[in-house]
């Protein structure tokens, strides 16, 4: 069964929902609140000092996660935005730039990218270890 | 038992808010309802302004007018001019005028100029006249672009001299930015433009970076930086360095994280370096320790003659004071008025903006502290003059403070103008005996 959110913005990337339902499918009951804490304890390590605790980030200088455009975007790019950093550029309206993440491990980095797509508001599909996986091996 | 432990817990409290209550009529801070801050006994609050934009540094000229910098362009510009023509202590001409968004705001000369992130510029002041009639002329031009530190500050000496702040396009001269334990270029190509103050000819238009010199350099980012008549000297305070915890975790527990490093008040010395990416100053040890980049463990003191890496300078100068870490320095201002006691002729204002990076602990700084200091030395301890500005405490996050002062002036009769960068408010302060 695909979660309603998928059914009703008929979503083209069926991938994504497959996903998403196969972590729906996984993530029944008492399992949701288990599965979403593990991506906090990583967040408050690798994240919090820039995005802070609510994820409201730092005006003019972190971004905000929630309601994020990337952070609640389509799940392929926020995870090789993370893998890869945001870069240098002196395009953007934030003033730090953020390193990249490919350190972490697929299991770390998913927990981390559930986190942050499922609090602060955020009602984004979670991110299997398998989508980090993938991602990595295109790059 | 529980309800023991309650009865405790609630005669703790009791004793703990008298605690607080005592301390605080002890320090006599005056409250001023409508202006919403604190200040020291005799100080009076008035709001000069609201809701002008993102302001950054203020400047008043000799007539009055007030000039504010903003960090984002209000209704396309990115200057605001502002003139009470009552008298009344309030604002009632506001006009926006320049098309570029900065920091740096100054009056020399008969000109204003001002400090965009990748140049100075001028604009002639014409008597009587709010707003400038002609267009901006370059002063300098072409400074490298950054997205971090890239505020231009600026500073003049009276002499035709301008300095300009070019702070460190990184946080820590890391091979990888902000990055874990990711060491530090040995030695750091970033100094040869950046991390330093400028100094260039105030009065010469159409100069590049190359037609000035390095004036002082290893300084990280220095936002607050004034030039003091009393010595005849340049001033700045530093925003520390970010991140010990994060990057070096292993060495930096929270608490360290929060702490460290303190926000550096040097009276500069040219030529020489003040310390960034190679050292930072440890307020706690009164010490300045070797950066964990470059093989620092937060215990290891750096003194003249200890090895940092071949073809790295190792001599570098002492702070005249440090203030707690990250409260983040964003203007300096020698007052030289003769409204406010004697005691704030020797010494300076400081405007904290207020911290990001000492979560998770409650961020602080968020005041105006005066440092009163004579000839490069300390005469005492920092004390704070303005306060209440984050409306919250603790608190958590930046975003939640109701105001950051962010920028400092001083009128010509003598009352002190802080401008706020949340809501654009700008504050009178002025002095009465009792």
């Amino acid at each position: 069964m695909l979660p309603n959110k998928c059914r009703k913005r008929r979503l083209k990337a069926t991938r994504l929902c497959l996903l998403a339902a196969f972590a729906f499918h996984r993530m029944t009951g008492a399992a949701w609140a288990e599965n979403l804490t593990p991506g906090q304890a990583p967040y408050a390590e690798h994240c919090l000092s820039c995005h802070q605790a609510d994820g409201g980030g730092v005006p003019f200088v972190n971004p905000a996660l929630a309601g994020g455009v990337i952070t609640t975007g389509p799940s392929d790019l926020l995870i090789g935005f993370v893998l890869a950093g945001s870069g240098d550029s002196t395009d953007g309206e934030w003033e730090n730039p953020m390193p990249g993440f490919a350190h972490l491990d697929d299991k770390a980095l998913a927990a981390i990218l559930t986190y942050v797509r499922t609090s602060f508001g955020n009602k984004a599909a979670p991110i299997d270890a398998s989508e980090v996986a993938a991602a990595r091996a295109q790059k | 038992m529980q309800s023991m432990f309650e009865s405790i817990r609630t005669i703790m409290g009791r004793v703990a808010i008298g605690f607080i209550v005592t301390l605080c009529a002890a320090c006599g801070f005056t409250q001023s309802a409508a202006a919403e801050i604190s200040l020291r006994p005799g100080f009076q609050a008035q709001v000069f302004a609201e809701g002008v934009g993102s302001a950054r540094h203020i400047v008043v000229n000799e007539n009055g007018d007030v000039y504010v910098a903003l960090r984002r362009q209000t209704n396309g510009s990115g200057i605001v001019a502002l003139r009470d023509t009552t008298g009344d202590g309030e604002a009632d001409v506001i006009k926006y005028f320049g098309d570029l968004r900065g920091t740096g705001i100054d009056i020399f000369d008969g000109y204003l100029y001002f400090g965009a992130d990748d140049r100075v510029v001028r604009f002639k002041l014409t008597p009587g006249e709010l707003v400038p009639k002609s267009k901006a002329e370059v002063i300098v031009g072409g400074f490298p672009r950054q997205r971090q530190h890239a505020a231009k500050s600026i500073a003049f000496d009276g002499k035709g001299g301008l300095y300009v702040n070019v702070g460190a396009p990184s946080n820590a001269c890391q091979e990888k930015a902000r990055t874990r334990r990711s060491p530090g270029l040995a030695p750091c190509p970033q100094l040869e433009r950046q991390a330093a103050i400028w100094k260039f000819n105030a009065r010469i238009p159409g100069q590049s970076q190359a037609d000035g010199t390095r004036y002082a350099h290893g300084i990280r980012n220095a936002v607050a930086l004034d030039w003091n008549p009393v010595d005849d000297a340049l001033y700045f305070a530093q925003h520390g360095r970010d991140q010990l915890g994060y990057l070096f975790g292993t060495l930096y527990n929270d608490e360290q994280n929060a702490a460290l490093p303190g926000e550096e008040i040097h009276k500069a010395r040219p030529g020489k370096s003040h310390g960034w990416p190679y050292s930072y100053y440890d307020p706690i040890q009164s010490a300045r320790m070797l950066a964990p980049e470059y093989g620092g463990d937060g215990k290891l003191v750096l003194t003249s003659g200890t090895t940092v890496n071949d073809g790295v300078e190792n001599d570098h100068a002492s702070p005249v004071t440090a203030l707690p870490g990250h409260w983040a320095p964003n203007d300096m201002l020698f007052y030289q008025g003769r409204q406010f006691p004697a005691e704030y002729s020797r010494g300076a204002f400081v405007a904290f903006h207020g911290s990001w990076n000492r979560a998770p602990l409650p961020q602080r700084g968020y005041n105006v502290t005066f440092v009163p200091m004579v000839d490069g030395r300390s005469l005492a301890e920092p004390f704070v003059f303005a306060d209440g500005f984050k409306g919250a405490d603790p608190l958590a996050s930046p975003r939640d403070a109701k105001y950051r002062p962010m920028g400092l002036a001083q009128t010509p009769d003598g009352a002190l103008m802080i401008a706020d960068s949340v809501q654009g408010r700008i504050w009178r302060i002025t002095y009465a005996a009792e």
